[in-house]
Protein backbone atom coordinates (compact mmCIF):
# COMPACT_ATOMS: atom_id res chain seq x y z
CA UNK A 1 0.00 0.00 0.00
CA UNK A 2 2.76 2.68 1.39
CA UNK A 3 5.07 2.71 -2.15
CA UNK A 4 8.00 5.02 -2.92
CA UNK A 5 8.21 7.35 -5.78
CA UNK A 6 11.35 8.92 -7.81
CA UNK A 7 10.75 12.58 -9.16
CA UNK A 8 13.26 14.72 -10.40
CA UNK A 9 12.97 18.61 -11.33
CA UNK A 10 14.55 18.81 -14.45
CA UNK A 11 16.94 22.21 -15.43
CA UNK A 12 13.90 24.21 -16.72
CA UNK A 13 11.95 24.19 -14.19
CA UNK A 14 14.83 24.78 -11.75
CA UNK A 15 15.86 27.52 -13.92
CA UNK A 16 12.05 29.22 -13.94
CA UNK A 17 11.83 28.84 -9.76
CA UNK A 18 9.42 25.95 -9.70
CA UNK A 19 11.04 23.96 -7.20
CA UNK A 20 8.97 25.57 -4.25
CA UNK A 21 5.81 24.84 -6.43
CA UNK A 22 6.49 21.41 -7.58
CA UNK A 23 7.14 20.00 -4.26
CA UNK A 24 4.41 22.00 -2.64
CA UNK A 25 1.73 20.27 -5.28
CA UNK A 26 3.04 16.38 -4.08
CA UNK A 27 3.09 17.66 -0.48
CA UNK A 28 -0.42 19.43 -0.38
CA UNK A 29 -1.57 15.42 -1.37
CA UNK A 30 0.16 14.00 1.72
CA UNK A 31 3.19 12.55 0.35
CA UNK A 32 6.17 12.52 2.53
CA UNK A 33 9.30 13.57 1.08
CA UNK A 34 12.09 11.03 2.36
CA UNK A 35 15.22 12.69 0.36
CA UNK A 36 16.12 15.30 -1.66
CA UNK A 37 19.47 15.96 -3.85
CA UNK A 38 20.56 18.85 -6.14
CA UNK A 39 22.99 17.79 -8.94
CA UNK A 40 24.25 17.89 -11.96
CA UNK A 41 24.92 14.41 -13.18
CA UNK A 42 27.07 13.69 -16.45
CA UNK A 43 26.18 12.25 -19.95
CA UNK A 44 26.81 8.62 -18.23
CA UNK A 45 25.03 8.79 -15.20
CA UNK A 46 21.79 10.38 -17.17
CA UNK A 47 22.12 7.64 -19.56
CA UNK A 48 21.91 4.81 -17.05
CA UNK A 49 18.95 6.26 -15.51
CA UNK A 50 16.81 4.78 -18.34
CA UNK A 51 16.61 1.28 -19.52
CA UNK A 52 18.51 2.03 -22.76
CA UNK A 53 18.14 -1.84 -23.74
CA UNK A 54 17.62 -2.09 -28.09
CA UNK A 55 13.94 -2.22 -26.97
CA UNK A 56 13.58 0.26 -24.92
CA UNK A 57 15.42 2.40 -28.05
CA UNK A 58 13.23 0.68 -30.56
CA UNK A 59 10.16 1.96 -28.73
CA UNK A 60 11.06 5.22 -28.16
CA UNK A 61 10.93 5.73 -32.00
CA UNK A 62 8.20 3.83 -32.18
CA UNK A 63 6.08 6.65 -29.31
CA UNK A 64 7.94 9.57 -31.62
CA UNK A 65 6.79 7.73 -35.25
CA UNK A 66 3.69 7.86 -33.69
CA UNK A 67 3.32 11.47 -32.28
CA UNK A 68 4.83 12.50 -35.70
CA UNK A 69 2.03 11.11 -37.25
CA UNK A 70 -0.30 12.49 -34.82
CA UNK A 71 0.89 15.99 -35.77
CA UNK A 72 0.90 15.45 -39.29
CA UNK A 73 4.49 16.40 -39.89
CA UNK A 74 6.48 14.40 -41.66
CA UNK A 75 8.81 12.18 -40.33
CA UNK A 76 11.21 11.52 -42.87
CA UNK A 77 11.69 14.60 -44.03
CA UNK A 78 12.27 16.31 -40.41
CA UNK A 79 14.64 13.71 -38.99
CA UNK A 80 15.81 12.30 -41.89
CA UNK A 81 14.64 8.84 -40.90
CA UNK A 82 11.90 6.97 -39.90
CA UNK A 83 13.70 3.62 -38.63
CA UNK A 84 12.37 3.35 -35.43
CA UNK A 85 15.71 2.40 -33.95
CA UNK A 86 17.30 5.21 -35.56
CA UNK A 87 14.98 7.75 -33.73
CA UNK A 88 14.96 5.91 -30.50
CA UNK A 89 18.82 6.73 -30.24
CA UNK A 90 18.61 10.04 -31.84
CA UNK A 91 15.67 11.02 -29.23
CA UNK A 92 17.79 9.53 -26.52
CA UNK A 93 20.77 11.61 -27.42
CA UNK A 94 18.71 14.89 -27.40
CA UNK A 95 17.10 13.45 -24.27
CA UNK A 96 20.26 13.72 -22.34
CA UNK A 97 21.26 16.65 -23.98
CA UNK A 98 18.55 18.52 -22.45
CA UNK A 99 19.08 17.22 -18.70
CA UNK A 100 22.55 18.43 -18.92
CA UNK A 101 20.99 22.11 -19.37
CA UNK A 102 21.55 22.76 -15.78
CA UNK A 103 20.98 21.27 -12.17
CA UNK A 104 18.33 18.94 -11.51
CA UNK A 105 16.59 18.23 -8.15
CA UNK A 106 16.13 14.09 -7.38
CA UNK A 107 13.86 13.24 -4.80
CA UNK A 108 12.22 10.21 -3.27
CA UNK A 109 8.81 10.85 -1.98
CA UNK A 110 6.43 8.01 -0.05
CA UNK A 111 3.36 7.90 0.67
CA UNK A 112 -0.56 5.44 -0.52
CA UNK A 113 -0.16 4.86 -4.08
CA UNK A 114 2.45 7.17 -4.35
CA UNK A 115 3.51 6.37 -8.09
CA UNK A 116 0.00 6.48 -8.97
CA UNK A 117 -0.50 9.96 -7.46
CA UNK A 118 3.11 11.30 -8.51
CA UNK A 119 2.13 10.07 -11.98
CA UNK A 120 -1.55 11.74 -11.68
CA UNK A 121 -0.62 15.23 -10.57
CA UNK A 122 2.35 15.48 -13.06
CA UNK A 123 0.04 15.31 -16.00
CA UNK A 124 0.88 13.12 -19.71
CA UNK A 125 4.56 13.25 -20.80
CA UNK A 126 3.78 15.52 -23.63
CA UNK A 127 2.85 19.00 -21.98
CA UNK A 128 0.20 20.15 -24.17
CA UNK A 129 -1.51 16.70 -23.90
CA UNK A 130 -1.62 17.04 -20.13
CA UNK A 131 -5.51 17.20 -18.60
CA UNK A 132 -5.96 20.62 -16.99
CA UNK A 133 -4.45 21.77 -13.61
CA UNK A 134 -1.68 18.92 -14.02
CA UNK A 135 1.87 20.37 -13.26
CA UNK A 136 2.91 19.05 -16.71
CA UNK A 137 -0.35 21.53 -18.56
CA UNK A 138 -0.07 24.28 -15.56
CA UNK A 139 3.40 25.07 -16.21
CA UNK A 140 4.33 24.23 -20.18
CA UNK A 141 3.22 24.72 -23.52
CA UNK A 142 5.55 22.09 -24.95
CA UNK A 143 4.78 19.66 -27.45
CA UNK A 144 6.16 17.23 -30.10
CA UNK A 145 5.57 19.48 -33.13
CA UNK A 146 7.04 22.28 -31.04
CA UNK A 147 10.39 20.34 -30.13
CA UNK A 148 10.96 19.15 -33.29
CA UNK A 149 10.63 22.12 -34.93
CA UNK A 150 13.53 23.25 -32.76
CA UNK A 151 15.96 20.33 -32.70
CA UNK A 152 15.20 18.84 -29.40
CA UNK A 153 13.15 16.59 -26.90
CA UNK A 154 9.77 17.82 -25.71
CA UNK A 155 11.00 19.11 -22.42
CA UNK A 156 9.28 16.88 -19.51
CA UNK A 157 10.35 19.00 -16.96
CA UNK A 158 9.28 16.56 -14.21
CA UNK A 159 10.33 12.79 -14.43
CA UNK A 160 7.79 10.51 -12.23
CA UNK A 161 8.43 6.99 -11.89
CA UNK A 162 6.31 4.79 -14.10
CA UNK A 163 5.75 1.81 -12.23
CA UNK A 164 6.41 0.36 -8.14
CA UNK A 165 9.16 -1.42 -10.28
CA UNK A 166 10.83 1.01 -12.00
CA UNK A 167 10.50 3.62 -8.68
CA UNK A 168 12.44 0.68 -6.98
CA UNK A 169 15.37 0.71 -9.38
CA UNK A 170 15.12 4.24 -9.66
CA UNK A 171 15.64 5.24 -6.44
CA UNK A 172 18.16 2.67 -5.83
CA UNK A 173 20.48 4.20 -8.97
CA UNK A 174 19.80 7.43 -6.90
CA UNK A 175 19.91 7.11 -3.36
CA UNK A 176 22.06 3.70 -3.74
CA UNK A 177 21.88 1.86 -0.49
CA UNK A 178 20.17 4.39 1.28
CA UNK A 179 18.05 3.94 4.22
CA UNK A 180 14.92 5.97 4.50
CA UNK A 181 14.36 6.51 7.99
CA UNK A 182 10.29 6.56 9.23
CA UNK A 183 8.90 10.12 10.68
CA UNK A 184 5.97 11.90 11.19
CA UNK A 185 4.04 14.11 9.16
CA UNK A 186 0.95 16.11 10.38
CA UNK A 187 -1.76 13.86 8.12
CA UNK A 188 -0.11 10.67 9.12
CA UNK A 189 -2.54 10.33 12.29
CA UNK A 190 -5.36 11.54 10.12
CA UNK A 191 -5.36 9.11 7.12
CA UNK A 192 -3.04 6.22 8.50
CA UNK A 193 -3.39 5.28 11.25
CA UNK B 1 28.27 44.55 -6.09
CA UNK B 2 29.22 41.08 -4.73
CA UNK B 3 26.99 38.51 -4.82
CA UNK B 4 26.44 36.36 -1.41
CA UNK B 5 25.38 33.11 -0.12
CA UNK B 6 23.11 32.06 2.47
CA UNK B 7 22.61 29.15 4.22
CA UNK B 8 18.34 28.25 4.89
CA UNK B 9 17.23 25.12 6.99
CA UNK B 10 13.29 23.99 6.86
CA UNK B 11 13.64 22.86 10.17
CA UNK B 12 11.41 19.63 11.48
CA UNK B 13 8.49 21.71 12.21
CA UNK B 14 8.11 23.02 8.49
CA UNK B 15 8.73 19.73 7.39
CA UNK B 16 6.54 18.09 9.37
CA UNK B 17 3.69 20.59 8.62
CA UNK B 18 4.03 20.09 4.81
CA UNK B 19 5.32 23.37 4.76
CA UNK B 20 8.55 22.78 2.43
CA UNK B 21 7.42 24.14 -0.98
CA UNK B 22 5.58 26.79 0.13
CA UNK B 23 8.81 28.08 1.88
CA UNK B 24 10.62 27.28 -0.63
CA UNK B 25 8.55 29.43 -3.60
CA UNK B 26 9.17 32.25 -1.24
CA UNK B 27 12.73 32.58 -1.95
CA UNK B 28 12.42 31.37 -5.85
CA UNK B 29 9.92 34.21 -6.41
CA UNK B 30 11.74 36.95 -5.05
CA UNK B 31 14.88 35.92 -7.10
CA UNK B 32 16.80 34.51 -5.27
CA UNK B 33 19.43 31.23 -6.72
CA UNK B 34 18.99 28.10 -5.11
CA UNK B 35 22.39 26.99 -6.04
CA UNK B 36 22.51 23.76 -3.50
CA UNK B 37 19.69 21.99 -1.79
CA UNK B 38 19.26 18.28 -0.24
CA UNK B 39 17.09 16.56 2.23
CA UNK B 40 18.65 14.63 4.67
CA UNK B 41 18.87 13.57 8.24
CA UNK B 42 21.39 15.38 10.12
CA UNK B 43 23.56 13.95 12.74
CA UNK B 44 24.00 15.14 16.09
CA UNK B 45 27.92 16.43 15.72
CA UNK B 46 26.59 18.22 12.96
CA UNK B 47 24.11 20.37 14.83
CA UNK B 48 26.56 20.79 17.27
CA UNK B 49 29.17 21.93 15.15
CA UNK B 50 26.61 24.27 13.19
CA UNK B 51 26.07 26.04 16.58
CA UNK B 52 29.15 27.87 17.85
CA UNK B 53 30.48 26.16 20.88
CA UNK B 54 31.38 29.11 22.39
CA UNK B 55 30.88 31.15 25.53
CA UNK B 56 30.14 34.14 23.35
CA UNK B 57 27.23 32.37 21.68
CA UNK B 58 25.75 31.07 24.79
CA UNK B 59 25.92 33.58 26.54
CA UNK B 60 24.49 35.73 24.02
CA UNK B 61 21.25 33.32 23.66
CA UNK B 62 21.41 33.07 27.13
CA UNK B 63 21.54 36.69 27.75
CA UNK B 64 18.18 37.19 25.03
CA UNK B 65 16.65 34.64 26.76
CA UNK B 66 17.28 36.24 30.06
CA UNK B 67 16.21 39.76 28.93
CA UNK B 68 13.09 38.07 27.23
CA UNK B 69 11.96 36.76 30.88
CA UNK B 70 12.74 39.97 33.10
CA UNK B 71 10.83 41.85 29.95
CA UNK B 72 7.56 39.18 30.49
CA UNK B 73 8.09 39.95 34.42
CA UNK B 74 9.04 36.04 34.94
CA UNK B 75 11.66 33.86 36.77
CA UNK B 76 14.24 32.10 34.87
CA UNK B 77 16.05 30.73 37.64
CA UNK B 78 12.59 28.47 37.67
CA UNK B 79 12.83 26.86 33.97
CA UNK B 80 16.48 26.51 33.96
CA UNK B 81 17.78 26.29 37.91
CA UNK B 82 20.06 28.87 37.13
CA UNK B 83 20.22 32.34 36.54
CA UNK B 84 23.74 31.91 34.60
CA UNK B 85 23.69 33.24 31.13
CA UNK B 86 26.14 30.72 30.08
CA UNK B 87 24.71 28.14 31.34
CA UNK B 88 20.92 28.95 30.11
CA UNK B 89 22.81 29.34 26.67
CA UNK B 90 23.98 25.62 27.12
CA UNK B 91 20.36 24.32 28.23
CA UNK B 92 18.85 26.18 25.07
CA UNK B 93 21.63 24.69 22.37
CA UNK B 94 20.88 21.13 23.95
CA UNK B 95 17.19 21.72 22.99
CA UNK B 96 18.31 22.73 19.76
CA UNK B 97 20.31 19.60 18.84
CA UNK B 98 17.16 17.37 20.14
CA UNK B 99 14.96 19.69 17.76
CA UNK B 100 16.85 19.03 14.40
CA UNK B 101 16.66 15.52 14.73
CA UNK B 102 13.39 15.01 14.67
CA UNK B 103 12.84 14.46 11.17
CA UNK B 104 14.91 14.98 7.66
CA UNK B 105 15.45 18.87 6.92
CA UNK B 106 15.87 20.45 4.32
CA UNK B 107 19.58 22.62 3.59
CA UNK B 108 19.64 24.96 0.98
CA UNK B 109 22.11 27.12 -0.26
CA UNK B 110 20.75 30.51 -1.83
CA UNK B 111 22.79 33.39 -3.98
CA UNK B 112 22.09 36.63 -5.01
CA UNK B 113 23.00 40.19 -4.19
CA UNK B 114 22.14 41.03 -0.88
CA UNK B 115 21.43 37.61 -0.28
CA UNK B 116 21.30 37.97 3.48
CA UNK B 117 19.47 40.77 4.42
CA UNK B 118 16.84 40.05 1.82
CA UNK B 119 17.13 35.92 3.63
CA UNK B 120 16.11 37.75 6.91
CA UNK B 121 13.70 40.18 5.66
CA UNK B 122 11.95 37.16 3.91
CA UNK B 123 12.05 34.82 7.36
CA UNK B 124 11.03 37.63 9.80
CA UNK B 125 12.04 38.48 13.39
CA UNK B 126 13.57 34.68 15.00
CA UNK B 127 10.74 34.75 17.51
CA UNK B 128 7.46 33.67 15.81
CA UNK B 129 5.19 35.79 17.79
CA UNK B 130 6.97 38.55 17.15
CA UNK B 131 7.27 38.29 13.50
CA UNK B 132 5.56 40.43 10.39
CA UNK B 133 2.77 39.42 8.51
CA UNK B 134 4.13 38.66 5.04
CA UNK B 135 7.09 37.05 6.78
CA UNK B 136 7.44 32.55 6.65
CA UNK B 137 7.65 33.02 10.60
CA UNK B 138 5.04 35.61 11.15
CA UNK B 139 2.55 33.85 8.51
CA UNK B 140 3.01 29.79 9.28
CA UNK B 141 3.89 30.47 13.05
CA UNK B 142 3.21 31.97 16.04
CA UNK B 143 5.45 30.38 18.83
CA UNK B 144 6.76 32.71 21.74
CA UNK B 145 10.17 32.15 24.08
CA UNK B 146 7.90 31.49 27.25
CA UNK B 147 5.69 29.07 26.23
CA UNK B 148 8.94 27.16 24.53
CA UNK B 149 10.70 27.75 28.11
CA UNK B 150 7.13 26.29 29.87
CA UNK B 151 7.58 22.99 28.21
CA UNK B 152 11.20 22.40 28.34
CA UNK B 153 11.93 22.90 24.31
CA UNK B 154 13.51 24.86 21.72
CA UNK B 155 11.55 28.00 19.95
CA UNK B 156 10.13 26.37 16.42
CA UNK B 157 10.59 28.65 14.56
CA UNK B 158 10.36 26.78 11.27
CA UNK B 159 13.83 28.42 9.52
CA UNK B 160 16.98 28.95 10.23
CA UNK B 161 18.59 31.84 7.86
CA UNK B 162 22.10 32.61 8.16
CA UNK B 163 22.86 35.75 10.30
CA UNK B 164 25.52 37.57 8.84
CA UNK B 165 27.61 37.85 5.63
CA UNK B 166 30.67 35.76 7.14
CA UNK B 167 27.97 33.41 8.50
CA UNK B 168 26.47 32.98 5.07
CA UNK B 169 30.01 31.53 3.54
CA UNK B 170 30.48 29.57 6.43
CA UNK B 171 27.43 28.01 6.86
CA UNK B 172 26.91 27.07 3.23
CA UNK B 173 30.48 25.36 3.37
CA UNK B 174 29.80 23.71 6.05
CA UNK B 175 26.70 22.00 5.08
CA UNK B 176 27.69 21.37 1.43
CA UNK B 177 30.88 20.39 -0.46
CA UNK B 178 32.08 22.17 -3.74
CA UNK B 179 30.60 19.74 -5.83
CA UNK B 180 27.29 19.89 -4.33
CA UNK B 181 27.15 23.72 -4.97
CA UNK B 182 26.06 24.66 -8.81
CA UNK B 183 26.04 27.95 -10.85
CA UNK B 184 23.73 28.47 -13.36
CA UNK B 185 21.79 31.18 -14.60
CA UNK B 186 18.04 31.49 -13.61
CA UNK B 187 15.01 32.45 -16.86
CA UNK B 188 14.65 35.37 -14.98
CA UNK B 189 17.74 36.85 -14.17
CA UNK B 190 18.48 38.65 -17.57
CA UNK B 191 15.75 40.84 -17.21
CA UNK B 192 15.75 41.76 -13.88
CA UNK B 193 19.34 42.75 -13.49
CA UNK B 194 20.45 44.11 -16.83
Amino acid sequence: MIEQTLIIIKPDAVKRGLIGKIIETFENVGLKLMAAKMLRPDKKVIKNHYPGTSGWIKEMGKKTLSSFKQSGVDIKEKMGTDDPVKLGQFVYDRLIKYWQEGPIIVMTWEGPDAVQIARKLRGHTIPLLAQTRTLHSSYSFDSSTLSSSLDRVVKTFIHASGSVEEAEREIEYWFPKTEFKKYEREVDSLYLK
Amino acid sequence: MNKQKALLIIKPDGVQRGLIGKIITRFEQVGLKIIGLKFEWVTKEKVIAHYPETEVWFKKVGERTLTNYAKKGLDAKKVFNTDDAIQIGRTVKKWLIKYFQESPVLIMALESYDCIEIVRKLSGNTIPVLAHPGTIRGDFSHDTIDLANEQNRPLRNIIHASDTVEDGEKEVNFWFTKDELFSYELAGEKFMFK
